[in-house]
């Protein structure tokens, strides 16, 4: 692959008064999609900052695109479609006005993709700006941005506030824009639904470390909750890399994060249950055990 | 200057263009019920000086501090430009909206005075320093919203800025270079005048050079 | 092209699994021939809007079943012997049960403890 990754960071360091992202390295690689999940003030948005060059690190590097941000970040932008549920348009002007904008600063505004966002999103090109719900802004936002093709997309809570038909209407664009294996998504969102379904990578990031990064699927492999039953008196022989463990009597309920077959195997017969876990239980254990470890 | 700074400053003239309208037709009226003299001078401008403030005070809080608050800032932000661009081509943006205005304006007000056969010619230099102090007004105060973040912070400095005219207005005044030939029939240009005209000439260059100095270089935006 | 496939999002098997199923029913069923070439891993992930990841997992697992055969460069075709390979799956289950009736009558369980045991271990692998 002779391809520079979508997004490349190393060791990234940026301190504020009373929040500081500490050593974060990731990368997502073209044709990938990446979910960015995390409690609020992890430090989400700030990555996503630093990603975009709005924000210069105090320490490690920062590329996207094979560009260093946030020096070369005019160049980035050209084939950078950032998406924030922060963001707005220009108040006094419509959408048709943004579209104009738009296209004659990128060379590549694709107008009759455009035209058929408009009509799949149901906004029109006559809406002014200031009478769009909040859903509908975003959606204006995402058409901007999508009818650019751009290379790589950041989407800061894309569907934050979505009622679940425009959710649809949307993530269906996003999909789209993977039929091209050039093309990359990095987004970060709380409706772990959705990051469990089209993501290729998922990253935990809370209080400003970046907590785990894989493959979704193998996410999905490592992690299950097993439920034994011992008898009262008798201990169950340990399980490495349990995560958690709750008791209720006879009942034992182990969290494990590296599962395997051959693990189960001492536990024989008090073995009840082995499930699966959804991304948002992996989530939710992945952040207790993390602020466990630090001792919160 | 690229495309994208000619889009931008457009930009900014578009959505702008009703404010400057309006400032236009104030100022200008304000011209005609000065031209009647005594009483109607006196309102005219007092209305004429309001309009110029409150237009330059104005084109900033659309342009710079609401484009901030209202977080559009962050769409320009998205854009392919870095933010030392952005800085240099609000000021541009800004000037251009203003600009205009305040030639439309000044030049109003001065040919008001030189056409008007009761208003004393002598008034000229004086008119002419308060429209350059108008312009170096709204260049500091420009300044200033490109460097300050807080709401309170472009609060004091528009509420200072204000209470600066008013100072500069008396204290020109009381100049005696300037007071003497107030109410001759022809205007004087003296050194008094021109030390005066160099003070906001230079304030102006300044307020104008230091974003290009110290916020266009910062690393951090949002 | 849409292809057609469902993949439900409250189904508690996994997605990829899912995806598999779908194939494996309409090449049992004669829809997919052998030879026909599949959606790309893009193309099916675009239009179930789902990652690239798991359909990637599920033509893997696929191909590793002898159910389609993957060309590099070319694309996914299902594969000649496909039916095949589902017979034979077939023919291990039927396997399978046979050895599990023996071994029950040896246990002297009866038709119905069978039934039980049987449907503990369809739940359990439910959850898997």
């Amino acid at each position: 692959m002779n391809q520079p990754y979508a997004i490349e960071l190393c060791s990234v360091r940026k301190a504020f008064r009373f929040f500081t992202l500490d050593d974060v390295s990731l990368v997502l690689e073209p044709g990938q999609v990446m979910g960015f999940v995390g409690p609020n003030g992890a430090g989400k948005s700030t990555t996503i900052r630093l990603m975009m060059g709005l924000l210069a690190p105090d320490a490690g590097e920062v590329r996207v695109l094979g560009h260093a941000m946030p020096e070369y970040q005019a160049r980035a932008k050209r084939d950078i479609g950032f998406v924030s549920d922060q963001m707005q348009l220009f108040p006094h002007a419509t959408i048709g006005w943004h579209m104009n904008f738009v296209a004659s600063i990128y060379p590549q505004w694709d107008a009759g993709y455009a035209a058929k966002l408009i009509k799949r999103f149901n906004l029109r090109p006559e809406q002014n700006v200031q009478t769009l719900s909040h859903g509908e802004h975003v959606k204006a936002v995402l058409m901007l941005a999508l009818a650019r093709r751009p290379r790589l997309l950041i989407l800061d809570e894309p569907t934050s506030g979505f009622d679940p038909v425009a959710r649809q209407e949307v993530l269906t664009e996003f999909m789209d824009v993977l039929r091209d294996e050039d093309r990359s998504i990095l987004f970060s969102s709380h409706n772990t639904v959705d990051v469990e379904r089209i993501s290729d990578r998922i990253a935990f990031i809370d209080r400003g470390r970046l907590v785990d990064c894989s493959d979704k699927e193998d996410f999905l492999e490592r992690w299950r909750r097993i439920e034994l039953q011992v008898p009262t008196g008798s201990s169950p022989p340990d399980l490495p890399d349990v995560v958690s463990r709750a008791t209720d009597g006879q009942f034992v309920t182990l969290t494990t994060n590296r599962f395997s077959e051959q693990a189960l195997a001492p536990l024989g017969s008090a073995v009840r249950a082995v499930q699966r876990m959804s991304l948002e239980e992996i989530f939710v254990a992945t952040v207790f055990h993390h602020r466990e470890a630090l001792g919160q | 200057m690229n495309a994208l700074t000619r889009r931008l400053i457009s930009k900014d003239l578009y959505l702008q263009r009703g404010l400057i309208g309006i400032a236009i037709v104030a100022g200008l009226a304000s011209l005609v019920i000065a031209a009647e003299g005594r009483m109607r001078f006196n309102i005219g401008m007092l209305g004429w000086i309001t309009t110029v403030i409150a237009f330059g005070i104005m084109v900033t809080m659309f342009g710079v501090v609401n484009e901030r608050k209202e977080r559009s800032q962050l769409f320009v932000l998205s854009l392919p430009l870095s933010h030392g661009d952005y800085v240099r081509t609000k000021m541009l943006a800004l000037l251009a909206c203003y600009i205009p205005a305040w030639i439309v304006l000044s030049g109003g007000a001065v040919a008001l005075l030189l056409v008007m056969p009761n208003l004393p010619d002598g008034m000229v230099p004086y008119a002419v320093l308060l429209c350059v102090y108008m312009l170096a007004s709204f260049a500091v105060v420009l300044c200033g919203a490109l460097h300050i973040n807080s709401e309170g912070g472009m609060t004091a400095l528009i509420v200072v800025t204000n209470m600066c005219v008013s100072l500069f207005i008396f204290m020109t005044f009381a100049v005696p270079g300037i007071a003497k030939h107030f109410q001759g029939a022809t205007p004087v240009w003296n050194s008094a005048f021109w030390t005066v005209l160099a003070i906001e000439l230079l304030v102006f260059a300044l307020a104008i050079i230091l974003p290009y100095l110290v916020a266009a270089r910062r690393r951090d935006l949002h | 092209m849409h292809s057609g496939l469902n993949i439900s999002q409250t189904d508690a098997r996994p997605m990829y699994l899912q995806i598999m199923e779908q194939i494996r029913q309409r090449i049992a069923v004669g829809d997919w021939a052998p030879g026909q070439e599949l959606p790309s891993i893009r193309a099916l992930a675009a239009d179930l809007r789902v990652s690239v990841i798991t359909v990637k997992r599920a033509y893997l697992d696929l191909e590793s079943e002898g159910v389609i055969l993957t060309r590099h460069g070319k694309g996914s075709f299902v594969a000649e012997a496909a039916g095949l390979a589902t017979d034979l799956t077939e023919q291990k289950l039927g396997e399978h049960l046979a050895a599990a009736a023996d071994l029950a009558r040896q246990l002297g369980l009866d038709e119905e403890e069978l039934t039980t045991r049987l449907q503990r271990a369809v739940r359990n692998q439910g959850n898997q």
